[in-house]
């Protein structure tokens, strides 16, 4: 049943791309605006890399999680998805599984263009570095998810969304952003362990309560 | 039905009331006087039971909001409602009062440290509740939706509690968890004193807005 449903949100993001897209060019324009902005000097970058990919991941998230949900409301189709006998909690997985696969695609472009503009290599701790980001985006993806199920039947689920997923993935984001830097500067992983584990507690727990719950959220 | 028509709350209110007033006779003049911190420091009677009561608050939010997923009874509903508001309320009477102690004693009124910035969060998650509250339109799912979002809110609570510890000692400007614990006796029975009087006023305060919701709740419907 899960791989029928990811077919299914694959087939009608790729029908028009527009989640995609709009999420990998919003990233790289956000990335290039923040440094402009903030002028920093190249020895100093590193220090403010981790949280300005982090903070571009986070707005990247919320947008594609907005334009993957409108698909789904403008034709009543989640209405139509839920009163079918599918296992809810499988909808919100398929979900969060598509949106971290385009969160990947939006990181590998990111990554690129700050490899190309600072010469800041991740090769570090290379299996530790993509770990966390597999993490960190499951963390941000399940967070998204779960919090634009909840605002569906909203009127204002536009503005309700970002409100709600900011502050609720706070923690996530400084505890990534930490160990991000941690890793750049090849501290050891005692060092960073703690904001690791963090992160890991958000995605346990982010995930067994959308699924748990998810179901609640779309009871019509 | 009026709420201080029943004569166990009237008596419930002026002994809140009571308690209240020796609290701040026992602050202001009784509790010992930290030298370099004069009376900045009484504030802390008020500040930390507030902050205490904020997150017991959430914690009923949290149980009552399971409680109304389970059973789907409307009274849990109020409840959880009631106790968000409460707890909101205490959480910018912790917002505040941080502050005016902050300003003489860290030379400024804000830092972004851990467990300033952590409750600042969590005040915000909570404004995002209302709104799901104001704006999530049908009410019988606005109040499943407020449900599921009080039991992931309550996430950022231990994160508060345990911020102090997880951060290190050069971002902190909080005193460590066991501050209140190894005071002095005397601070401690005031600071008991005190946390008591809290709660003797939240557990009025819940009752009373409880009551009110339900009220509003039937005149709604029926529309008065």
């Amino acid at each position: 049943m899960l791989i029928t449903l990811l077919i299914h949100e694959f087939k009608i993001n790729f029908r028009t791309k527009e989640a995609l897209f709009s999420m990998l060019s919003f990233g790289i324009v956000l990335m290039v605006s923040f440094v402009l902005s903030f002028q920093i000097s190249e020895n100093k970058i590193l220090f403010f890399l981790p949280g300005f990919f982090w903070i571009t991941v986070l707005f990247v998230s919320v947008l594609g999680i907005n334009r993957m949900f409108s698909h789904e409301l403008s034709f009543c189709a989640i209405t139509l998805l839920t009163s079918g006998p599918v296992n809810r909690g499988l909808i919100f997985f398929s979900k969060t599984i598509i949106g971290t696969v385009y969160l990947v695609v939006v990181e590998i472009a990111l990554l690129g263009c700050i490899w190309f503009f600072f010469h800041i290599s991740f090769f570090n701790q290379v299996y530790l570095f993509f770990g966390l980001l597999l993490i960190g985006n499951f963390s941000i993806m399940v967070t998204s998810v779960f919090i634009s199920g909840l605002t569906l039947s909203s009127k204002m689920s536009n503005v309700l969304v970002p409100l709600l997923v900011f502050p609720l993935l706070s923690p996530v984001i400084i505890s990534l952003t930490k160990s991000t830097l941690g890793i750049l500067q090849n501290s050891p992983f005692s060092e960073i362990q703690v904001w690791v584990l963090l992160v890991l507690t958000y995605f346990v727990l982010f995930t067994l309560l959308g699924y748990g719950l998810f179901d609640y959220l779309t009871e019509e | 039905m009026l709420f201080f028509s029943n004569k166990y709350r009237m008596l419930w209110f002026f002994a809140v009331l009571i308690l209240f007033l020796i609290n701040c006779i026992l602050i202001c003049f009784y509790t010992p006087m930290i030298p370099d911190q004069h009376w900045a420091q009484k504030i802390f009677y008020f500040h930390v039971p507030s902050a205490w009561i904020a997150f017991l608050s959430y914690f009923i939010v949290m149980i009552t909001a399971i409680l109304f997923l389970y059973t789907n009874h409307k009274h849990w509903d109020n409840v959880s409602l009631a106790a968000a508001e409460i707890g909101t309320l205490f959480t910018a009477i912790v917002l505040i009062t941080g502050p005016i102690w902050a300003h003489p004693v860290w030379g400024k009124a804000w830092s972004w440290e851990p467990r300033l910035t952590t409750t600042l969060i969590l005040f915000l998650i909570y404004i995002g509740y209302f709104m799901i509250r104001s704006f999530g339109g049908n009410p019988e799912k606005v109040s499943r939706v407020a449900s599921v979002l009080g039991i992931i809110a309550f996430v950022d609570v231990p994160i508060i509690y345990f911020a102090v510890d997880m951060w290190s000692s050069e971002f902190q400007s909080h005193p460590p968890r066991t501050v209140v614990a190894e005071s002095s006796s005397d601070i401690q029975l005031y600071f008991l004193y005190s946390f008591f009087t809290f709660i003797c006023l939240y557990v009025l305060m819940l009752n009373y807005r409880t009551h009110v919701i339900k009220l509003s709740e039937k005149y709604q419907r029926y529309d008065i």
